[in-house]
């Protein structure tokens, strides 16, 4: 078995909160608390939540663009969270990231080759190899070196996230992280872009964490998944797995809850009601309990520890062997 | 629309409006009264001869529209007349006194301009610091100070109190410092120079600082950091060359304000200045001087803010021309 390319070990990105005159602290949002996952060489792990769970943040913070509080990042064997200033830069050539919005994402004053170019000059490169890196990273997108002299607002959406993504894959990284990568797009051009994004971990080998709230998107893209619920994951399975026979009440809330145009996708499971919590005031114990139809006396007092199921299923609910022992049936009747 | 085709079009605007002020500033003069009644007002053995006399040296004989083409024709070639009060050719009064203006505002556009920057990345880095609080805390109360508490309270203090620095004027009449007239003449500068400093200072910290924060939560400078770049390059590359664009209006309207704010620094300081100068011929009813020196500072606001709306299209690629 290979080793896996990023190894995250019970993650926290925790924010203090000050409130009042004298900006007394007031508590703390956990953001991210005690995430564990992994991502092998060429695998996409997709993660999937709703807004407010903490995924982007546990975007930002694999790759210490956000400063975790506690926990273990591990990247091609570095430990990333006790790299020295430069060595932090060199791991930044092999990780990178791909925006949501590619209108907010591009800086407007500077031309496309600057923005793709500037990795190259960052690392070091000649002049030679980043006009030629840049022509040939706007082709391997699809726009083709003739946009180099371009500004941003002269793209439409589609082309921008283009150039996002060339700006990700200068100087051949390893891994990508795409927060939301197609949300903001137009329904037509999404398809062509996560179309672009496959093609290319196939070409280049690349690793994806691939924050989503697409449902299906993500069963089209995904090797893995990863559901996260207020700053924890709280099911994991592989892609083909999990949309079979989801465990988690919340996990096959949203797959309910997903729009789809196959009536017989459509579970029995009620629609998730109410609000995500707060989560500078988290539930006790399951912290989706106040809005899980099958909450016990044991969801409201003790927290359930994410347990594996199957091989590769991990699942955080008291309930879960019940939910598997069902899954048969559920699984016939889903024919 | 090409920006050559741009920059015509503004051309054109910007005489336009030059053109509409001096209409409105010939009628507003024509309608405080005949001068030739002011200027010989109360003057002992004044007979019809010589009314009539004066009226025809001055030019005052003709229609209403006589005159204003005759004093549009001469302020085009920049000649303004003679000073009433002090017998010199208006122009080379603008410009002399004009120079004396100039000599304070830029550098207190310049220096601030500076400053400003270094506070407002200070701050916006350490965004709801004590930094960041204390910053906007003292821009705030620099921005709300009425001009001339300020300079008074400088003069009270290094010139009365400490007795190190010049209270008045642009230079020594006699004894000048350390015997050089260079020197002296920098040394007078500080006062009204550290005023408007500290004014600009304010309001252009207040902007920038804000413009910064914004620009600083995009994802385009997370995209830069991800890159690898260092925070340095980041705030000053990438963050400041964005955040400096409302910055950039605020200057034109310094630029053209600076006579407008001018007559305030100028009298706190007795500094012989266009602004001073302007005021002194209000006072004295001197119609050639205010005529030319309102032109010449509508002349320049107008070019201020045309000189603005090029920089714009030049600093941001995003702007359509239209």
């Amino acid at each position: 078995m290979t080793a896996p390319l990023l190894e995250v070990e019970d993650l926290d990105v925790h924010f203090p909160v000050f409130r009042g005159p004298l900006r007394r602290r007031a508590g703390t949002v956990r953001a991210v608390d005690g995430v564990s996952l992994r991502v092998m060489p060429g695998e996409t792990l997709a993660l999937v939540g709703e807004s407010g769970c903490g995924k982007s943040t546990l975007g930002r913070a694999v790759l210490r663009l956000q400063e975790p509080s506690g926990g273990q990042v591990r990247f091609e064997g570095q430990d990333l969270l006790h790299l020295g200033k430069r060595d932090l830069k060199a791991a930044r050539r092999r990780m990178r990231m791909v925006f949501q919005d590619p209108h907010a994402s591009l800086n407007p004053r500077l031309r496309a080759a600057e923005i793709i170019g500037e990795a190259f000059t960052i690392h070091g490169c000649t002049r030679a190899e980043r006009d030629a890196g840049v022509a040939e990273l706007l082709t391997l997108v699809g726009l083709g070196p003739d946009f180099a002299q371009r500004f941003p607002h002269e793209f439409s959406g589609g082309q921008r996230q283009r150039l996002g993504i060339a700006r990700a894959l200068a100087l051949h990284p390893s891994f990508v992280v795409c927060d939301e990568p197609v949300s903001a797009l137009d329904v037509s051009v999404q398809a062509q872009i996560v179309n672009l994004l496959m093609e290319l971990q196939e070409r280049l080998g690349l690793s994806y964490l691939f924050i989503s709230h697409d449902l299906h998107l993500v069963e089209f893209i995904a090797d893995r998944v990863a559901v996260m619920y207020l700053g924890r994951i709280v099911e994991t399975a592989p892609a083909a797995a999990l949309f079979a026979g989801p465990l988690h009440p919340y996990t096959r809330a949203l797959l309910a809850a997903s729009p789809s145009i196959d009536p017989d996708r459509r579970a029995a499971d009620a629609v998730i009601e109410g609000e995500l919590p707060s989560p500078l005031n988290p539930p006790s114990g399951c912290a989706f309990h106040p809005r899980c139809p099958h909450a016990t006396d044991q969801c409201r007092a003790e927290m359930p520890p994410l347990a594996a199921l199957a091989t590769g299923h991990d699942v955080r609910c008291w309930h879960a062997a019940d939910w598997m022992a069902a899954a048969p049936a559920r699984a016939e009747a889903l024919g | 629309m090409g920006t050559a085709r741009y920059i015509t079009r503004r051309l054109i605007f910007a005489v336009c409006l030059i053109w509409g002020v001096s209409v409105i500033l010939f009628a507003m003069i024509n309608a405080i009264g005949n001068p030739i009644e002011i200027l010989l007002a109360e003057r002992p053995g004044i007979t019809d001869e010589i009314i009539e006399s004066v009226t025809k040296y001055y030019g005052l004989d003709g229609s209403v529209t006589d005159r204003y083409f005759t004093w549009l024709w001469a302020i085009v070639r920049l000649d303004f007349g003679t000073s009433i009060i002090y017998n010199l050719p208006v122009s080379e009064m603008l410009v002399i006194y004009g120079m004396e203006t100039l000599k304070i505002q830029i550098p207190g556009i310049v220096i601030a301009l500076f400053v400003s920057v270094m506070i407002s990345v200070l701050a916006a880095t350490r965004q709801y610091s004590k930094v960041d609080f204390g910053v906007i805390a003292g821009a705030m109360v620099g921005h709300s100070l009425p001009g001339f508490l300020l300079g008074i309270i400088l003069i009270l203090i290094f010139s009365y109190w400490l007795g190190i620095l010049p209270s008045y004027g642009a230079y020594s009449t006699r004894n000048p410092v350390m015997g050089s007239e260079v020197i002296d003449g920098l040394w007078h500068m500080v006062l009204p120079v550290s005023m408007l400093v500290f004014f600009n200072t304010a309001t252009l910290t207040l902007l920038l600082r804000s413009s910064l924060v914004d620009v600083l939560r995009q994802d385009f400078i997370t995209a830069a950091r991800a890159s690898g770049l260092p925070e340095r390059r980041v705030v000053f590359g990438h963050a400041l060359r964005n955040a400096f664009i409302p910055v950039l209006t605020y200057l034109g309207i310094l630029f053209g304000l600076m006579l407008g704010t001018a007559p305030v620094t100028e009298t706190v300081f007795t500094w012989p200045g266009l602004g001073a100068l302007y005021i002194m011929a209000i006072q004295q009813l001197d119609y050639p001087l205010i005529m030319g020196a309102t032109m010449i500072i509508t002349v320049m606001l107008v070019t201020a803010t045309l000189l603005t709306d090029i920089a714009y299209v030049v600093i941001d690629p995003r702007i359509r021309l239209g």
